[in-house]
């Protein structure tokens, strides 16, 4: 059973335009850009029209649980701020 | 100068769990110690919605938790800034060179587990623990 905290956490945030994509789609290595000059590769995934926050939420969790459905999502692991 | 890690393609699953809820997520393919996040969704309260949020993994992850947090520069919450949250880079945190800030956070007790990414600790977890500290900042 999925415990809720960290769709809790998502579901703090306020629905905006950006939405999880449908399929991984992996860039070939490119020169490094950006800020930092370490990277040269990019991953997202591929856009998906008309879906709100929830929508993202439920995408993002059907992936987990397509490796490991009894895994519980939620759990933060200790910390401290130094 | 860089440290392979020891498992890259697990390192790599990781960003790709991590990329379904962040979206884009920059990495080097041939050293993924370093992984950036571009549009970090930050808890209400603070001057921007969103901000980069870089993650120095360092060569032992995820055998041990990530070793820095760095966030966009210019971040302040209710018009102040954060106490945990160094812009100048005190400590020579290497990518406070390159306009990011230090968030100071250490994580205490780190469970992955080898032989399932999501079955213990990983990217997900690090950043909602860092979600939650910049709540509560």
């Amino acid at each position: 059973m999925l415990v809720n905290k960290f769709r809790g956490t998502v579901a703090d945030r306020p629905i905006d335009s950006r939405v999880i994509q449908n399929e991984s789609t992996v860039r070939e290595p490119t020169t490094a850009q950006g800020i930092v000059p370490y990277y040269s590769n990019s991953m997202r995934h591929s856009n998906a029209r008309g879906g709100g926050l929830m929508e993202r939420i439920r995408q993002a969790l059907d992936f987990v649980n397509s490796y490991e459905p009894e895994y519980q999502v939620g759990k933060v692991p200790i910390y401290e701020k130094g | 100068m860089f440290h392979m890690m020891k498992n890259p393609n697990r390192v790599i699953g990781e960003i790709e769990l991590l990329s379904t809820h962040f979206g884009n997520v920059h990495f080097d393919p041939a050293d993924p110690s370093t992984v950036t996040v571009e549009s970090f969704d930050l808890p209400s309260g603070f001057c921007r919605r969103y901000a980069e949020l870089l993650i120095d993994l360092g060569p032992l992850y995820p055998d041990l938790p990530p070793q820095d947090f760095y966030l966009s520069q210019g971040l302040r919450k209710k018009g102040s800034k954060l106490t945990h949250y160094f812009e100048d880079g005190p400590y020579s945190k290497r990518y406070c060179e390159c306009g990011y800030a230090w968030y100071s956070l250490h994580i205490k007790k780190w469970r992955p587990d080898p032989c399932s990414m999501i079955r213990g600790d990983n990217l997900l977890t690090a950043v909602q623990a860092l979600y939650e500290a910049l709540s509560t900042d």
